[in-house]
């Protein structure tokens, strides 16, 4: 199996603080990992490592065979990665199509086909009859769609997904989740998914992996992993109920 | 006859004018809503291109239209310029009211940098030359033939840099990548190139709209201000960050202009132009086509 995401050995501090203590993870092409883990565990962190906006303080971090040693983020998309922010960055000047048209840069220069393409992807997530509408008049919950859109656009290799459920309504929840899954089935791409729910990924992803303080504290089935004592005591605290 | 007379002058002429507004205030409009970089040198960027059709045709008899080429790449070399020695450095601060601040006292010393220079070199006094002024009769006022030529130019420039803006995926890029800067790294797009694109487009048309005036004004170093204030006022009206907005505000103050002309008493018409200008925006802070701004 071609490992496509190694992470080595990773720790980090913000200033006395240890986000991450010792993380080593290896994804293999095609997996989809789900990384949970209560508030301040270091699932963000560490994905904003891979996504070259941090750099590890001890160990390393290799995508696709390549070191991300203080690589610029610009080059992560040659690379074939595209990220899913929490926040989603919508451009509300532009149309929605033109939104996720600019993910379309690698492959396509023309603006006419990059939009029909865009509408293409658009019609997957379930936004095409919006194509055209300016982006700040999206809900909440469609400006998510347009975002996983635009990744999906990118025709990415890796896709890195941060909270992309956190605030959504249990149906929307369910039905971005089946679009992920089955964009990740049909294409083949590696994932790593942070969500903060502990139960939110558990038919989505092939492995899941739990943070806490800092270290992994699981990793394997999400079944047996939910209920894992040492990941419920991270969640909840240790102390059994009476 | 009257009538006609009246209306070819109160809204023909105008609006025959007001392309050349559009293309003039459009580049500082870009430049601003793609960057957030003010640049208070735009008016002399007017001046150069008037300059250089005028030195053009003066000592080498090069009629105007073919000044507008050369001027247009002088306009490339002085936004390549610009954006690498001044815009480059400002941006990389990433915060908004910094790079407005920055970008307003730089550009602020270098337009009396330029003025100062062309002066020197070429003197303050006013100079201006005739082309094409023979007239094409409307009504019973003549109109110049290079009025015509300037709408033309005017009208080209505007078409451009709609397409540009619009149909082009670098156009997509600069109208919006100052509102997800961030989104830009990941999805690989350069931003220095799409800034520098837009540093360089809002000096060419400029330069180049200089270049087509220089026929109908007396050109001396120091007429840029009144572009410089001119593209404020239809940015502002038509609505910062807005293209199509530049359009209407262009309009609109063509038509404004030419009113006031006619109703008040010649002397205060800035004043009231200013007023007029004043109070719409009193009513409408963003402009009549604007978006509110978004603060980051």
């Amino acid at each position: 199996m071609v490992v496509e995401i190694r992470i080595d050995r990773v720790s980090k501090w913000f200033g006395g603080i240890k986000a991450l203590d010792n993380v080593s993870l290896e994804v293999s092409r095609g997996e989809v990992v789900g990384l949970i883990g209560p508030n301040g565990s270091g699932k963000t962190t560490l994905l904003n490592i891979l996504r070259c906006l941090l750099k590890p303080d001890r160990g390393w971090v290799e995508i696709s065979g390549a070191r991300l040693n203080g690589m610029d983020p610009e080059r992560l998309a040659d690379l074939g990665v595209a990220s899913i922010y929490q926040f989603p960055r919508v451009i509300r000047d532009l149309t929605v199509a033109e939104n996720v048209a600019l993910g379309v840069l690698k492959r396509q220069k023309n603006l006419w086909r990059a939009e029909l393409l865009a509408i293409e992807y658009l019609k997957d997530v379930g936004l095409g009859g919006k194509a055209h509408m300016m982006a700040a008049k999206l809900n909440r919950y469609e400006v998510r769609l347009m975002e996983l859109a635009r990744a999906m656009a990118m025709k990415p290799r890796v896709l890195l997904i941060d909270e992309l459920l956190s605030g959504l309504s249990e149906e929307e929840q369910r039905e971005i989740r089946g679009l992920v899954r089955s964009y990740l089935d049909s294409s083949g791409a590696t994932a790593i998914w942070v969500e903060h729910a502990i139960g939110s990924l558990v038919r989505e992803v092939d492995r899941l992996v739990v943070l806490n303080y800092g270290s992994l504290i699981a990793d394997g089935e999400p079944e047996k992993v939910i209920r894992d004592q040492r990941v419920i005591e991270a969640y909840l605290g240790s102390y059994t109920i009476a | 006859m009257e009538l006609f007379d009246r209306m070819v002058s109160l809204i023909l002429l105008p609006l025959i004018y007001s392309p050349l507004y559009v293309a003039v205030s459009l580049g500082f409009n870009i430049l601003f809503s793609s960057t957030r970089i003010i640049n208070i040198a735009y008016g002399d960027l007017v001046m150069i291109g008037a300059y250089t059709a005028y030195w053009l045709y003066a000592i080498y008899k090069i009629p105007p239209i073919a000044s507008i080429p050369v001027a247009a790449v002088i306009g490339i070399f002085i936004g390549y310029v610009m954006y690498t020695i001044i815009y480059n450095r400002i941006l990389a601060s990433g915060s908004v009211s910094v790079i407005e601040e920055q970008s307003i006292i730089a550009t602020f010393g270098l337009s009396m940098a330029i003025q100062g220079v062309v002066a020197y070199l070429w003197s303050p006094t006013a100079v201006s030359y005739t082309y094409l002024e023979q007239g094409v009769a409307m009504g019973s006022i003549l109109v110049p033939l290079n009025v015509f030529i300037i709408m033309i130019t005017g009208v080209i420039m505007t078409f451009t840099t709609y397409i540009l803006l619009y149909r082009t995926y670098i156009g997509v890029a600069i109208r919006g990548i100052i509102q997800a800067p961030r989104l830009a790294l990941d999805i690989g797009l350069n931003t220095s190139k799409i800034y520098m694109l837009a540093s360089i487009v809002s000096t060419v048309l400029p330069v180049v709209a200089g270049a087509a005036i220089s026929m109908r004004v007396q050109i001396n170093p120091f007429m840029g201000v009144e572009y410089l204030v001119i593209a404020l006022v239809i940015t502002a009206l038509g609505g910062l960050g807005n293209p199509v907005g530049s359009l209407v505000g262009a309009i609109l103050y063509a038509l404004m202009d030419s009113a006031i002309g006619y109703l008040l008493p010649p002397g205060l018409k800035l004043f009231y132009l200013y007023t007029l200008f004043l109070l719409i925006l009193l009513v409408r802070p963003t402009g009549i086509m604007g978006r509110p701004q978004i603060v980051r």
